[in-house]
């Protein structure tokens, strides 16, 4: 059995990944939205993101609403895959140790 | 606002995770939150129709059948429905603008689109009475008409909204107030507003307020996670 992805396998980057993976595959929401959803500190969110967007699981586009610059964030299609290995990843070991 | 989350502070690489079976709870927990975050507004939405149709039509049709009712009350019965109304109007359109704050790209859309669904079909309904009306259609008539051509519009919308975003409830939903709206136009009036209020108005009543509890079970179940 594989390993579970060390970069999924953290709590914080596990309620990341949950969330942008909650949204449509062609779609993306706010930094503020999943800082909001999510409880974070704006600090705390950029630092883990940095990790899943080196990992290319994570897609950060910088944006302009009117003059207002906006950050907007999804999920790139190896996230999502790599998301749903990590979930099967759990089942499968929960289903090991039943 | 829930309290704030422990996530590891400065260091991302500081192991934190639990066991398998807790971060599955975790991941669960998360995804049945950021649904209910973005289409939790639908409660709300579905308990304040259920309190505009339950009071409105209810007040119409006690003041028709008790006797001896004084005209002021029925105007005042007509004005309150009429407010109700706006109210559930100006209700929906608040809490569906909050539900997809922050979203781009497809999901956006669909619920721009929704939305402009509603808009539609509410007008629609007013300007075809309006357009009956001046054929010459005789104006007791619309209490026949508003009611039922309502709740096909809701019903049908509540089966889009449910094809949207998987919501096997909404589907019930759509189908029931159809069904009832269109029922009750068979009925005499002022019996049919009676049905549309206990019927269709008690529906929302108890939907909306079944939602809420859940969301707030799911809530809960989330803040108690093991972190």
């Amino acid at each position: 059995m594989s390993e579970l992805d060390p970069v999924i396998h953290s709590q914080a980057r596990l309620r990341i990944m949950t969330t942008l993976a909650s949204i449509a595959a062609d779609s993306s929401v706010s930094f503020p939205r999943v800082q909001e959803l999510l409880n974070m500190t704006p600090g705390n969110l950029s630092t883990h993101l940095r990790k899943l967007e080196d990992a290319g699981y994570v897609e950060v586009v910088k944006t302009h609403e009117g003059r207002t610059p906006a950050t907007y964030l999804s999920l790139t299609t190896t996230g999502r895959r790599a998301f749903e290995d990590y979930i099967v990843g759990l089942r499968n070991l929960l289903g090991d140790h039943a | 606002m829930t309290p704030s989350p422990h996530t590891p502070e400065a260091d991302p690489d500081a192991p934190d995770a639990l066991d398998a079976a807790a971060m599955l709870a975790l991941s669960q927990a998360e995804s049945a939150r950021v649904r209910d975050a973005f289409n939790g507004p639908t409660a709300i939405i579905i308990l304040g129709w259920g309190i505009a149709w339950t009071v409105g039509f209810l007040a119409i049709w006690t003041v028709i059948v008790v006797p001896h009712t004084p005209e002021a009350l029925r105007i005042g019965a007509g004005v309150l429905f009429a407010v109700l109304m706006i109210g559930g109007v100006a209700l929906s359109m608040i809490f569906g603008n909050r539900a997809d704050r922050g979203l781009r790209g497809v999901e956006k859309r669909q619920g721009t689109l929704y939305g402009y669904g509603w808009a539609l079909g509410s007008i629609g309904v007013v300007l075809l009475a309006s357009a009956l009306a001046a054929a010459g259609m005789p104006l007791h008539l619309l209490g026949v008409f508003y009611p039922a051509a309502y709740s096909l519009i809701v019903g049908l919308l509540y089966l889009t909204g449910s094809a949207l975003w998987k919501d096997r409830y909404l589907a019930f939903l759509g189908f029931w107030i159809a069904i009832v709206g269109l029922g009750a136009a068979f009925i005499p009036m002022p019996h049919n507003y009676l049905v549309m209020g206990v019927l269709g108005g008690g529906t929302f009543l108890v939907s909306g307020l079944l939602s809420l509890r859940a969301q707030r079970r799911r809530r809960r179940a989330w803040a108690e996670l093991p972190r």
